[in-house]
């Protein structure tokens, strides 16, 4: 007959312990974890052997990340794409090999610290550094000025990447499936209104950060996203500063719109990359 | 007096399965007399895994004597107090009041209690909360010790699809809490 406990209070508190590792979820791939038990082995089936180079480059303070170009036989703009949290590049390697059959760009996709073959270990803070480093490697190795380098990001590298638009412009920008910020996850999550610092070591204000980007910003949220909600799209959305577009497809989950609609995807994410181009 | 001892929590995904959360409190009990009882207790979990301080204080009080199949009602009220992470910086940290009131009804059997009640968690501030949670529960004494196992349906009018974490409970509707407990009796039954 004793006193209810509210399930959010044995998540909360800070100091010995956050869960900023919900959201950095970088895997060695020397400790892969089950949701990838043979660390990242990418595939040749679409994107042959002679167009992928792995690459390594330095963070803003030294340390070496990992990153993979897909490129084609004859030069293509780049373009640069920011994974989620989970695991490592290999991972997302289904969305490079899409993005690769448009034919448009060599696609350039890269470990944050802490995550698959970079070393280091994974801050929010850091991994900001690590977008910065990712444009800067991109731009000197293509010639490229980063205004004129499309980019596209999932979840967690959403996140990064509002972050670095904010300090770097891009020739415009995609992000799926962004959380708004760790107090609305938080808050969600729990039902109650906490401290964040209860929770998270990292505010991850997304929304207060897309109301600063340099570029487009093209807003897509699977509506059925059981990760993330789609309602944090919309305040992205309204936060973020003309251009700007909004698509939430019906029935999709988290990171899945390359698996569900792939046809669909390519071509509204084709004519968005072509119209700033 | 007794000393007050429980483990458990809402059942969630974490760390590769649902289970309940490792929420603990370990307090004393004391009787004023034959109907009314105060109590305190500390949350370690939290101190230990989060660095969050809690504690807890309340009191309860016998509204209707048992009578047959007639049940003791009995109300309780627990204010809860946490506080954490004062660093200097974002994200803050802070303090918190949250008052609880559970009305039960409970049958003896021998020496033994089941019970059935409300629970009401509020959240004052910020916003205003309240989280009615339906409870069922047992004590089962065994000389001076009483094994207690208790769950709750909390804020079964709340959607947790779609959430993360994921909360386990019937049609993806709150939460469902399952604690037990373990309460050592000195100077004969409360």
């Amino acid at each position: 007959m004793r006193r209810a406990i509210i399930c959010a209070l044995a998540l909360s508190g800070s100091g010995c312990m956050n869960l900023d590792f919900v959201v950095l979820d970088g895997e060695d791939v020397d400790e892969p974890n089950s949701a990838d038990a043979a660390g990242y082995e990418l595939s040749r089936d679409i994107i042959a052997d002679q167009y992928i180079e792995e690459i390594t480059f330095q963070s803003t303070d030294g340390t070496l990340l990992t990153g993979v170009w897909a490129t084609h036989d004859e030069p293509k703009p780049p373009l640069i794409y920011f994974h989620g949290n989970t695991n490592h590049l290999g991972r997302y390697w289904h969305w490079i090999e899409l993005y690769w059959q448009w034919d448009t760009h060599d696609i350039f996709i890269f470990d944050y610290r802490g995550y698959g073959k970079s070393e280091g270990s994974s801050t929010y803070d850091i991994i900001e550094e690590d977008g910065l480093a990712a444009v800067g490697y991109v731009s000197d190795h293509t010639g490229t000025a980063p205004e004129d380098i499309p980019m596209i990001a999932l979840s967690l590298g959403a996140s990064v990447l509002v972050h670095t638009n904010d300090e770097i412009g891009a020739q415009s920008i995609i992000i799926h499936d962004m959380f708004l910020s760790t107090t609305a996850s938080g808050n969600d999550g729990t039902g109650l209104d906490l401290p964040n610092g209860w929770l998270f070591a990292s505010d991850f204000d997304n929304g207060t950060a897309v109301q600063d980007i340099q570029s487009p910003i093209f807003v897509i949220h699977g509506e059925a996203d059981d990760y993330v909600q789609s309602k944090y799209a919309t305040e992205v959305y309204d936060n973020a500063p003309d251009p700007k577009e909004l698509w939430i497809p019906p029935g999709i989950n988290h990171a899945r719109i390359v698996d569900d609609i792939p046809d669909e995807y390519s071509d509204r994410a084709v004519e968005w990359l072509e119209r700033w181009d | 007096m007794a000393v007050t001892s429980t483990m458990g929590g809402p059942i969630v995904n974490y760390f590769g399965g649902h289970k309940p959360l490792p929420q603990s409190d370990i307090g004393i009990a004391y009787g004023l007399n034959g109907k009314t009882t105060v109590h305190t207790a500390l949350h370690p979990t939290q101190l230990a895994l989060f660095g969050l301080f809690g504690m807890d204080i309340g009191i309860n009080t016998e509204l209707v004597e048992p009578d047959g199949a007639r049940p003791r009602v009995m109300v309780d009220g627990t204010l809860y107090f946490f506080a954490g992470n004062n660093a200097e910086g974002l994200p803050k940290g802070g303090a918190r009041l949250f008052p609880d009131i559970q009305v039960v009804a409970a049958w003896p059997v021998g020496n033994h209690h089941f019970y059935t009640g409300l629970d009401n968690f509020i959240q004052p501030f910020p916003v205003l909360r309240w989280f009615p949670s339906p409870m069922l529960g047992t004590e089962l004494r065994a000389g001076p010790v009483g094994f207690q196992f208790e769950t709750k349906w909390l804020g079964w009018f709340s959607d947790t699809d779609n959430l993360t974490p994921s909360w386990a409970a019937p049609g993806k509707q709150g939460a469902i809490s399952t604690q037990m407990g373990i309460n050592l009796y000195f100077g004969g039954a409360q």
